[in-house]
């Protein structure tokens, strides 16, 4: 699939979907369309990449941690 | 986030920009932003004023501090389907994960604001995008 605006190819279901290495949990990802109105009164074609991801991972000093993150 | 047409005429690109601990685009959010149903199959992200930078375009070279705003909400709309490739390809392969996973259908509303300029959004969807929620793991956990 193919976002509207930009072309971007979306990922499918066989992508990591996270950004973090050495993590464990809850992820979820999104690739919104949609429009926004600007503070100059045009309005913009939006898209997004959001997602957010809980859960245990390992930081760079080789500690695991637990959290919670947006991916914006 | 707002753009308008192909890269080369995108005019905004709010990200979270990459941070000294490693993260790139990913910002820690505090536990009670996030909501996740028992069942996994419903989740909804909520976020205020959170510190970014508009790049202007996709890994543009300028950058300006920004602010972002945000309700994000998830609900699968299938069954969760295992999925990735785990340790059986190279670390760097994009299906080096292993996770189960649904496809969701999402719901948004955004807002941002620079020097100069702010923007409010009405509620984008993913059904002309993409969604997805589930577990995954990945490196040492695979």
């Amino acid at each position: 699939m193919t976002l509207p605006f930009s072309g971007g190819q979306l990922q499918g279901l066989d992508v990591e979907p996270t950004t973090i290495r050495d993590f464990n949990g809850f992820s979820a990802v999104a690739f919104h369309v949609g429009t926004a109105t600007g503070s100059d009164g045009t309005r913009y074609d939006l898209e997004t990449d959001l997602r957010t991801f809980r859960g245990t991972y390992i930081d760079r000093t080789g500690h695991r941690r637990f959290g919670t993150f947006g991916f914006i | 986030m707002p753009g308008t047409g192909t890269p080369a005429t995108q005019v905004h690109d709010n990200n979270g920009g990459i941070l000294a601990s490693g993260f790139f685009w990913t910002v820690p959010a505090d536990e009670r932003n996030l909501r996740v149903s028992r069942n996994g199959r419903r989740a909804v992200l909520e976020m205020r004023d959170v510190p970014v930078v508009d790049s202007f375009q996709f890994f543009g070279p300028n950058q300006l501090p920004a602010t972002v705003s945000f309700r994000i909400e998830w609900r699968a709309t299938g069954p969760f389907e295992q999925r990735g490739s785990g340790a059986t390809v190279p670390p760097e392969d994009p299906a080096a994960f292993l996770g189960d996973i649904a496809p969701a259908r999402s719901t948004a509303h955004c807002s941002g604001e620079e020097w100069g300029f702010s923007f409010s959004s009405g509620q984008a969807s993913t059904d002309r995008g993409y969604a997805q929620i589930g577990r995954s793991r990945n490196g040492v956990f695979v």
